[in-house]
């Protein structure tokens, strides 16, 4: 008899429930309806309801009293008067079978009521207020969980005796847990979603943010966890009553199974009937649950990658391309690598096969480094994976050939091509993290490929993976081998996995957007060392990227891709003086590189903000009487509990000193780490402060009790970084802009008038009211993401990394939407990014954070043109670039700072 | 790793004094005349009146509980009230054969799940659905059906195995191993149900993550992959599920035994039951308790051992 292992892994590792944190979304797109197309699941569900008929009308149907019992006709066979025989007491057996239903399956329900009742409701509470509430709770289920469900009960018959009801009632409280951790691990994995701090900001209470976004998303697995938990309450009753225990009074199928095991030997046949009762019962449960999951399963919407920008709109059917090509072309002798009209597809949900990569060509040479850059979409990556033959399940080379080194490698076999990859030709991911296995030292995910494609001892093997190590500008290579993944930084990952590549000496390396997953600084130092390696080991090198500064940085040659085509190609010099096609020239214009920064804030009665001067640290300067101060942070920190007993508080923010004018666009720029983001969330309320003040028109906004805070929802409001987790994919987008106008009491008709003048603010469609967020692309769902946040009229917005996850060419047109929208409503902006450029392009004024402070804050052009503080100036410098010569020019002065700082 | 072994234990050493201490509270507040019960019904009130004194039943409920614990601490968990035998004994006796039933069942679970769920996992196709077929069946019908099942096919009609009885190990290795045979499949098939799908589930989920995807970069064949790292990522989620299983199994050992007839704890708990002998009853939840916590500490152990970011966090 086993507890019931709930349909979503409870396992605790957190790999598990990140994938979970979709499920919330289909949740409530499940269908009931396209259940009963499954014949299994219908088939259980007749089944279930003729013994839910045979149950309640048992009374009706029974022809015999099941109580009845005789001392003549004792274990007969199946006769007129007794359809299935009788028992060894007598009693007719159809009779006992019908009333058996009614009272085990009454006894299950109670259980499962019980169950369910205590268990979602602890587990509701516990998951979303957390801390006291949640160490309550989650110990008291842990000490359930620890005794056996029967030895329990048993000793509860001890003391009060036998009882159906007692019995299933205690049970009840005992399978509680099972209801509590679907619960819990369900509203966590929401409760933490962007879009439950969305509502949070606008003002909703925790009542209504629970009952619109969190209880939708319960529902469903709920219910496969009631058909799963109630077989087993019928499993277990069945058999403690099979033990001779519970009322013999009473006739259940377990106590049927009893009577029939008695007479084993006698009348074999008997056990068959209880047997089929209970088996048959328990299987149509179990096969609804699982259909219930399949189902649910099945109406997810399949994720969107989280931190790959969005898709743009659906490509227009493909014409043949011309591919514009620049000379020179290269002399066939040096080409390693030869790609010839290659095309990849997966299989379409209507049958046939969708192309994302369409008839592409291209060569790459000995030591070449040639650039494969485009957007999100273009194919670029799928390009690459599909000369590694490492595609995803599903996909496959539809036509086209790869030729590596005069060997074709469509025609090797799956061995053969694991001889090729790692020796001959090598990977780097994007991901640094998520790339390497946690479970194994680093040290040993160097050595075993090592091992098994050079064929070195264990010493030899080590030996070079800590020279290897050392080369890639590991400071403590011994440390790093003995580390486990998760022990070290994003950029340290990244070094071992370029390490791990170049191990056993590939001649071609594919670098899948390296530096794309890295803070900007690690970003400069990583395409130095690609650089430094490339040019040492003579690789040929196909650097995919959607960034055209790494592209002027690192490439000779580049082709820009789009829709699955190549729609130019030729030497990276050529393409940038002189770009041909009009999508090329696009995607340059829209690289920020070139344009004007903002200036100061200008207002109309009192001309320009006296210019600040450009403070390296400390307040800003006092603003002019016609600019008044609408935000002031002072001397604010933000500090979180340790942990354990022993950790000390971790210091996120301190010492901050910000101030911004009505109107304005303040910028905060960092990398991770430096505490923008906490930043932002505080004057949001999002994160507690611990010492300072934050005031707004004045008031000091930093401690407010939860209900004053509410009511700032019409003051200041937020749009986020990731447009698909700010806004609830089961929500209609009418309905998510109707949320935050709920706090207000407004009125429907009202309401509609003001989405309706949302929209033709941000330029959305008319009709976008009632679809849902993911028919949307990126850029659309970011707009959404303004609309909301403009519903309410505030007066300041804080804008966390709102264009970071959008495609160059997206950023540059809601970039302009933003500027639109100040000017015609004058609202301020706290503009949060880890993008100097985008912020230069935006702000008026720009504040520098590092490591939780700020260290310079003044005129937008003053800090990114000419900055003063050494961590500003080196974040200029790493800033990629898209002019190869300007590029140049970057990395000498890199060079020499780092040559002044170690001095 | 030795303050990680140290924080369990100390947490198990508060687990079970948290269970003994509700147990006994639940357990004497609810019965109520026990001398009668005892004595039977024609019992003077004095009788009662000193057979209450003589069980310490007429002490305030914490001193009995202080009681108790100072005797169970040496060992001593009193004496049954029906049989006279010391509680003890009475359990101890029995334990070893209950106890290599289960961890028969959970070592053949283990073994078994690992082996169902890789071949499901990579095979795929016909192995994948026989697969599914064991588990939905292993779920769906209990332990003691599945073990009625066997008694009748295999026992009373092929005469393969007795129906009934259990050889020592230290007798006959051979008859030891006949008698167990039945009793073992019937009450591990509904954990190798549960562990087997998330081995596969996990193996399926984990070839479609990054690092398994740069691995297959480097070189290194699909079988070296699936074994040595994808199938160490998975266990620990198993090892999980397993160890809630083994909470089951504890229960469902009871309703086994009935059926072959086999002398373990089972029959003690269920006599102890209809009787309501709670010394008995109180020896049988240590009993089990101190097991579980057992056995979770290893659990816990082996999740250091697989998962580093457990060990070191």
């Amino acid at each position: 008899m086993t507890t019931p292992t709930p349909p979503l892994q409870l396992a605790g590792e957190p790999e598990s429930a990140a994938r979970q944190a979709a499920l919330p979304a289909a949740a409530s797109g499940f269908q009931f309806r396209r259940l009963a197309r499954n014949p299994l699941a219908l088939a259980s569900m007749l089944f279930l309801a003729i013994v839910a008929i045979a149950a309640v009308a048992a009374p009706l149907l029974a022809p015999h009293d099941p109580n009845a019992a005789s001392v003549t006709g004792v274990l007969t066979g199946p006769s007129a008067a007794h359809l299935l025989g009788t028992d060894g007491s007598g009693r007719d057996i159809l009779s006992r079978l019908l009333y058996g239903a009614r009272y085990s399956m009454a006894g299950a329900m109670l259980a499962l009521v019980t169950a369910l009742v205590i268990g979602v409701t602890s587990g509701l509470l516990a998951g979303y207020f957390r801390r006291s509430v949640d160490t309550v709770f989650s110990s008291a289920a842990s000490l359930l969980m620890a005794l056996p469900a029967i030895i329990v009960l048993l000793a509860a018959q001890a003391v009060v005796g036998p009882s159906l009801w007692i019995s299933m009632l205690i049970f009840g409280v005992l399978l509680s847990p099972a209801f509590f951790r679907l619960a819990y691990a369900l509203v966590t994995a929401v409760r933490d979603e962007l879009y439950v701090d969305a509502a949070r900001v606008s003002g909703l209470s925790d009542a209504r943010i629970i009952g619109r976004h969190i209880l939708p998303v319960v529902r469903a697995p709920l219910i496969i966890q009631a058909a799963i938990v109630g077989g087993v309450a019928l499993a277990i009753q069945s058999g403690l009553e099979f033990l001779g225990l519970g009322d013999t009074s009473i006739p259940t199928w377990g106590g049927m199974l009893n009577d029939a095991f008695a007479s084993i030997y006698r009348a074999p046949l008997l056990i068959v009937w209880p047997t089929c009762a209970i088996g048959f019962t328990l299987l149509a449960l179990t096969l609804l649950a699982n259909s219930l999951r399949d189902e649910l399963q099945r109406s997810s919407a399949p994720p969107a990658p989280r931190k790959r920008p969005a898709k743009s709109a659906p490509p227009p059917p493909a014409p043949a391309a011309v591919v514009i090509t620049h000379e020179p072309q290269l002399p066939d002798t040096d080409i390693i690598l030869d790609v010839q009209n290659l095309t990849v597809g997966y299989p379409a949900p209507g049958g046939g096969l969708k192309h994302v990569v369409e008839d592409v060509s291209l060569t790459v040479a000995r030591g070449e480094v040639h650039g494969l850059v485009g957007e999100s979409g273009s194919g670029k990556t799928q390009t690459a994976w599909s000369i590694l033959r490492l595609l995803p399940p599903g996909g496959q080379v539809a036509a086209g050939t790869v030729h590596f080194e005069g060997t074709n490698l469509s025609a090797l076999g799956p061995r053969q091509m694991s001889t090729v990859r790692g020796k001959r030709i090598a990977y780097i991911p994007q991901e640094p993290m998520s790339n390497l296995d946690p479970a194994f030292s680093i040290g040993s995910q160097l050595v075993e490929p090592m091992r098994v494609c050079l064929g070195l001892s264990r010493a030899q093997a080590r030996r070079r993976a800590l020279e290897l190590l050392a080369k890639v500008g590991i400071p403590h290579p011994q440390r790093t081998f003995d580390a486990y993944p998760h022990q070290v930084s994003g950029g340290m990952a990244q070094r071992v996995l370029i390490a791990g590549a170049i191990s056993c000496q590939p001649d071609l390396l594919i670098a899948d957007e390296p530096t794309t997953a890295l803070d900007v600084t690690v970003q400069a130092e990583i395409c130095d060392l690609l650089r430094d390696l490339q040019a040492e080991m003579h690789m040929g090198v196909i650097l995919v990227t959607h960034d055209f500064g790494v592209v002027a940085d690192l490439c000779d040659r580049v082709s820009v891709m789009r829709h699955g085509r190549i729609v130019e190609t030729g030497p990276t010099r050529a393409l940038f003086t002189d770009p041909q096609h009009p999508y090329t020239r696009e995607l340059l214009a829209a690289v920020m590189h070139d344009s004007a920064p903002r200036g100061p804030l200008v207002t109309a009665s009192a001309g320009p903000v006296p210019a600040a001067d450009n403070a390296t640290a400390g307040p800003a300067p006092d603003a002019a009487p016609a600019c008044p101060t609408l935000l002031e942070i002072r001397d604010v920190m933000v500090e979180y509990p340790g942990r354990g007993f022993r950790d000390k508080p971790f210091r996120a923010i301190h010492d901050i000193a910000l101030d911004v004018h009505e109107g304005e666009c303040v910028g905060l720029v960092g990398e991770s780490g430096s505490g923008k983001t906490t930043l932002g969330r505080a004057v949001l309320g999002l994160a507690p402060v611990t010492a300072g003040q934050v005031l707004f028109h004045g008031a000091d906004i930093a401690r407010l009790g939860h209900r004053e805070r509410r009511k700032l929802g019409d003051q200041i409001q937020v749009v986020f970084q990731d447009p698909y987790t700010s806004l609830n994919p089961s929500l209609t987008v009418e309905k998510i802009l109707a949320e935050p106008l709920m706090v207000k009491n407004i009125s429907r008709r009202e309401a509609s008038r003001r989405i309706a003048r949302l929209f033709d603010l941000v330029q959305l469609p008319k009709d976008a009211g009632g679809r849902l967020p993911r028919e949307f692309s990126g850029g659309q769902r970011q707009r959404i993401a303004i609309a909301r946040a403009l519903a309410l009229e505030p007066r300041l917005i804080v804008c966390d990394e709102p264009v970071s996850a959008l495609d160059l060419s997206t950023q540059a047109k809601v970039l302009e939407l933003f500027r639109e929208i100040q000017q015609q409503t004058g609202v301020a902006y706290l503009f949060v990014s880890h993008d100097l450029e985008v912020v230069r392009h935006i702000s008026h004024r720009v504040a520098v954070m590092y490591r939780g402070e700020i260290v310079e804050f003044g005129d937008g052009d003053a800090v990114t043109g000419s900055p003063r503080h050494p961590y500003t100036q080196r974040l200029f410098l790493a800033s990629p670039v898209a002019d190869p010569d300007a590029q140049a020019q970057r990395r000498e002065q890199r060079r020499q700072l780092k040559l002044e700082a170690a001095a | 790793m030795i303050g990680f072994i140290a924080r369990r234990l100390a947490a198990g050493v508060v687990l079970l004094a948290g269970i003994s201490a509700l147990a006994f509270f639940l357990l004497y507040l609810g019965s109520g005349n026990i001398a009668r019960k005892i004595l039977g019904e024609g019992a003077t009130p004095q009788a009662i009146a000193q057979e209450n004194r003589r069980l310490g039943l007429d002490q305030s409920l914490p001193a009995q509980f202080g009681h108790w614990a100072a005797g169970a601490l040496r060992g001593n968990f009193g004496v049954s009230w029906f049989s006279g035998q010391p509680v003890m004994q009475a359990i101890t006796s029995r334990l070893a054969v209950t106890l290599s039933l289960v961890i028969c069942a959970v070592l053949l679970a283990a073994v078994l799940s690992v082996v169902l769920g890789v071949l499901a996992a990579t095979r795929r196709g016909s192995v994948d659905r026989v697969t599914q077929l064991l588990s939905l069946l292993g779920h769906a019908i209990p332990g003691f059906l599945i073990a009625v099942f066997l008694v009748l096919v295999f026992a009373l009609n092929l005469h393969w195995f007795k129906p009934t009885g259990y050889v020592p190990f230290t007798t006959s290795l051979a008859g030891w191993a006949s008698s167990v045979t039945l009793p073992v499949i019937a009450l591990c098939l509904g954990s190798v149900a549960g562990v087997t799908q998330q081995i596969r589930g996990g193996i399926i989920d984990a070839l479609r993550d990054d690092y398994v995807r740069t691995l297959r970069s480097r070189g290194l064949s699909e079988r070296r992959i699936v074994l040595k790292h994808v199938l160490r990522n998975t266990a620990g989620p198993a090892l999980a599920i397993l160890a809630v299983q083994f909470v089951g199994l504890l229960g469902g050992v009871v309703i086994i035994e009935q059926v072959f007839a086999i002398p373990g704890i089972g029959q003690v708990a269920v006599q102890a039951a209809t009787q309501g002998d709670i010394p008995l009853v109180m020896g049988l939840v240590v009993a089990v308790a101190v097991i579980v916590i057992i056995f979770n500490l290893l659990v816990d152990l082996a999740q250091g051992w697989l998962n580093p970011k457990v060990r070191l966090s």
